[in-house]
């Protein structure tokens, strides 16, 4: 693979040639505790631990293992979250509008989680059961679970609980997250907006061809202060005309979705048919997909499924929160892997495991020959951010921090999500690259439940898997050694052991051998190597 | 052996004496002076306060508007804006208005970056954020309460306080009291020793990392820290925010921040204004929705005046001699209305800047008749058709020249309006 992207990197004017010395490989098990966090949201087991620390090549097949894994699939709608930002704690509408939620204060945290992850569900689901991305824009089902399905016009047709398959009965066409109405409640549009914006919104979102940020100077076009000179710079003055005859011919599709009142649950839950046609008439356009004819939104599906830029975006999708920095002028190697998308029937699970094999995932240091570039654009060590946090201690403590309702490292409004690091999508839209204040604090207060939670748990005989097989009766040292293994994937020395037993019999002498234990928990689920990977 | 942050932070904490001891009375130098932002969300109407547009054919300038004089500066007074007559008939002379500033886009995303950061580039500190660094040595150079914030290469100098003071709950461990599954309060003096063996793991940390991995490292010993420094002072009262989830105005909201102030812990605070009951002032209907956002605006503009007004500031007088409030929308509204009884998005919008070191009373730009800001003259602020077109940047230029930062620095080619600068 590095002997792929050294080839294909020659063939740029300027070449930054990624080699064994300009990037250093993690270590197997800390490359395995990387993989795993990010494929699934939790640390290695201690056995998966050993097994690569013994064979390092084993840790191939245990990443292809872990892309099979249940677990998969939350983690997609949390990285693919920080990409579409519909995760938000605020929508038009709350969880009162409905006569079957209304009376359950606890259930606004859920339905808000219920509505920005319907389109995030539809793409993971895609992704984790080997379907072509194509069908994010194709398909003619969505995801749902208990709260939209009580409330939208929408039918389960896979069994279960919790999220499922599932179809809308509104006679909406079949165009996957574009006909999803999760997608379009974070995505609003008014009235005289003409769903402008969400035409905007997907072009960015599916192709990386950012149109809002095309600079817009009205400075020298000819007055605008009335609606009907508006509607003629739109179609005749050149520099309106470089975005919306992009931007009009998209929208004109979406009219299924136009609302007379976005305050109004009938009007934005349902979609109107009998309005698809209005796009066309009052925008006084052709639909078309950068200039490819399309008749509805389903033939708008279709026409992004053949455009190029398509299979590149959604790679860059994935690339950049496994890599957790923006993706640059990185043609080589994103063109690499478009190949392996396109060669696998633009199927994730491949590309996935193709991104995970290169220098810049498996980074955890540079090399001599590292350009200052190179040591800038690289992130050799990764936050541990909401959510990853919340899954991690989640898993490995058994730590559950809710409040009426509310997951507190999943939310703002009372929660801790965008203080710990996470994405609320409106306020913050990527994730911060180091620690800061915030995050400290978030970080402190989870280790100290979390600590407590599992030595509690451990005590009473349910030790969660972090604890499983400890004995409390062994040396300081040896439980400490353990147990930092298993945080962090790495060996502690004896002076770091010293250091851990010397809080231990300090906490000790004050407040006993329990408190001691749960000090010596906190302090290690707060240690730099447990909260970075 | 390399310092660490820690003893690198000791060294400068003389630096840090000049913002910390009261009852120093001395001169407010820029690399003293404060910045308090106020975020205007949704895109004002700049004809309805700032901008007259009466002779200008087809601007709507709400109901019952008239032209109003306060001191050198003409503006728009109407009999349902009290406030705003108010507010400037005492504060004129403090007040600097910038008419007819682009912000080259119409959707609010694009023009939320450009306003705080003069680019619509993916990356990239905004204005608190580039002034917050300038004072490192703060345990809180730049305070969110609420708002957008945008930071890049200085993301460890901003700190949130969260919707709901949740940053405050956090110091103190309070946050944890409301915890489903129970909570068992930690002993402080194990707290202690815990946060005594962390310490020591971040600064090994710090001396042993790798040149790559040296800038993560001491900011998580800086997090650290401003941790510290921070947990003495959860207990001040002025520094809860209210937290029973009812609505609380912006001049409410600010006084944690300006609490941060007068400790000597912050340089820049932003704070989000949503208009009448946080509604949101992106009025593509109902544009007299537009005087009831204003009168809000205005009402917690006085307040917060007098707060400053009366607050002690670290350099021995009031805050106010030392803090510049930034008050400003990410765009404008169009000039006519739409079909709705409403305004569109514009890209030309308006910016008041009062206090320290600005130069008051005064107007500087307009709108032509096609409601395009004027080119002026940076150095008069009069209009002058080869002078600049004022823009985002500009305004970031202006703040850095009162923030005693370097523009040239952050934006290149891109100079203040000195015009605005007392």
């Amino acid at each position: 693979m590095i002997w792929l992207l050294a080839l294909l990197a020659c063939d740029d004017p300027d070449p930054v040639e990624i080699t064994e010395n300009t990037l250093v490989s993690l270590e197997a098990p800390r490359l395995a505790r990387r993989m795993s966090l990010d494929l699934r949201g939790v640390l290695p087991s201690p056995e998966e631990l050993a097994q690569v620390e013994a064979d390092p090549g084993a840790l191939d097949a245990l990443r292809d293992e872990w892309l099979e894994d249940p677990r998969l699939e939350q983690r997609l709608v949390h990285a693919l979250g920080e990409r579409w930002h519909t995760r938000v704690d605020d929508f038009l509408l709350i969880y009162r509008e409905y006569p079957a939620l209304a009376d359950d204060p606890t259930v606004a945290y859920a339905f808000k989680r219920a509505v920005g992850e319907e389109p995030l569900r539809l793409m993971a689901r895609i992704a984790v059961d080997g379907r072509s991305w194509d069908e994010v824009v194709t398909a003619d089902t969505t995801m749902a679970e208990d709260i939209l399905l009580s409330i939208w016009p929408v039918e389960a047709i896979e069994e279960g609980a919790g999220w499922r398959e599932a179809r809308y009965t509104d006679g909406r066409p079949a165009a996957g997250v574009l006909a999803t109405n999760g997608l379009w409640w974070r995505y609003e549009s008014t009235v005289t907006n003409y769903n402008r914006a969400r035409a905007a919104a997907l072009v960015k979102l599916l192709v990386c061809a950012d149109i809002a940020s095309r600079p817009v100077s009205f400075a020298e076009l000819p007055a605008l202060v009335d609606e009907e000179s508006t509607r003629r710079a739109l179609r005749e003055t050149p520099a309106c005309v470089n975005c919306h005859s992009t931007v009009d011919p998209i929208a004109s599709t979406l009219f299924g979705f136009w609302a007379a009142n976005e305050h109004n649950s009938f009007e934005i839950d349902t979609y109107h048919r009998e309005r698809e046609a209005q796009g066309m008439d009052l925008m006084g356009v052709e639909a078309h997909w950068f200039g490819v004819p399309v008749r509805d939104l389903a033939d708008l599906g279709q026409a992004i499924t053949l455009d190029s830029r398509f299979p590149a975006c959604a790679v860059e999708g994935f690339v950049e929160p496994l890599l957790r920095r923006p993706v640059e002028d990185e043609f080589a190697e994103i063109e690499a892997l478009v190949e392996v998308f396109e060669a696998n029937g633009r199927r994730v699970k491949p590309l996935l495991a193709a991104i995970t094999d290169t220098p810049a995932y498996r980074a955890g240091g540079l090399g001599p020959d590292a350009d200052a570039a190179t040591a800038e654009r690289e992130r050799t060590r990764r936050l541990l951010t909401a959510p990853l946090l919340a899954s991690a201690l989640g898993e490995a403590a058994g730590l559950a921090w809710t409040a009426e309702g509310t997951e507190l490292l999943d939310e703002d409004t009372e929660g801790f999500r965008i203080l710990a690091g996470g994405v609320d999508g409106v306020y913050v839209t990527a994730p911060p690259p180091e620690p800061n204040t915030s995050w400290l604090l978030v970080v402190q207060r989870a280790a100290q439940l979390a600590a407590r939670d599992a030595y509690s748990a451990a005590r009473a005989g349910q030790a969660p898997p972090l604890l499983d097989g400890i004995n409390f009766a062994d040396e300081v040292e040896a439980v400490s050694a353990e147990l930092r293994w298993r945080l962090t994937a790495l060996h502690p020395d004896a002076e770091t052991l010293a250091a851990d037993r010397a809080l231990w019999e300090q906490v000790e002498a004050l407040a006993g051998e329990d408190e001691a234990w749960v000090a010596l928990l906190w302090a290690l689920l707060q240690d730099p190597e447990f909260t970075s990977y | 052996m390399p310092l660490t942050r820690r003893q690198l932070l000791a060294s400068s904490a003389g630096l840090a004496a000049g913002l910390a001891l009261p009852g120093l009375a001395r001169a407010v130098s820029a690399s003293d002076r404060r910045f308090l932002f106020l975020y205007v969300r949704g895109g004002w109407d700049p004809p309805l306060v700032f901008a007259p547009g009466f002779d200008v054919e087809g601007v709507y300038t709400g109901e019952a508007s008239t032209p109003a004089t306060y001191g050198d500066c003409q503006l728009v007074a109407a009999p349902q804006r009290p406030a705003a007559d108010a507010f400037f008939s005492q504060h004129i002379d403090r007040c600097c208005i910038l008419n007819g500033l682009e912000v080259r886009s119409v959707t609010h995303a694009t023009c939320q970056r450009i306003s705080h950061t003069g680019s619509s580039r993916a990356q990239g500190d905004d204005w608190a954020a580039i002034l917050g660094a300038a004072a490192p040595h703060l345990v809180l150079p730049t305070l969110v309460v609420s708002g957008v914030s945008f930071t890049d290469q200085y993301g460890g100098v901003v700190t949130r306080l969260g919707r709901r003071g949740q940053l405050l709950g956090l110091l103190d461990g309070s946050a944890l009291e409301d915890r489903a599954q129970g909570y068992t309060p930690a002993d402080p003096a194990v707290e202690a020793l815990v946060n005594q063996a962390v310490r020591a793991r971040v600064e090994a940390a710090e001396i042993e990392a790798p040149d790559a991995q040296l800038s993560f490292a001491s900011a998580h010993a800086q997090a650290l820290d401003r941790r510290d420094r921070l947990v003495e002072l959860a207990a001040d009262p002025d520094l809860q925010m209210p937290d029973d989830g009812s609505y609380q105005p912006a001049s409410t909201r600010v006084i944690p921040a300006l609490r941060c102030f007068e400790l000597g812990l912050s340089r820049c605070a932003v704070v989000e204004h949503g208009g009448y009951l946080n509604h949101g002032w992106d009025t593509h209907s109902d544009i007299e929705e537009q005087t009831l956002h204003y009168e809000e605006l205005f009402v917690d503009l006085q307040l917060i005046m007098d707060e400053l007004d009366s607050r002690p500031g670290p350099l021995g007088g009031s805050l106010a001699d030392e803090t510049t409030v930034v008050v400003f929308s990410e765009m404008g509204r169009a000039p006519s209305l739409n079909s709705a009884f409403g305004k569109d998005h514009w890209t030309y919008t308006s910016v008041m800047l009062l206090g320290s070191g600005v130069r008051g009373n005064q107007v500087i730009g307009g709108f032509d008749s096609g409601w395009r800001g004027h080119r002026v003259d940076r150095f008069t602020g009069e209009a002058d058709e080869g002078g600049v077109a004022m823009t985002a940047a500009h305004l970031g230029a202006t703040l850095m020249a009162l923030g005693d930062v370097d523009p040239e620095e952050h934006l290149p080619g891109i100079e203040p309006i000195e015009a605005a600068l007392d």
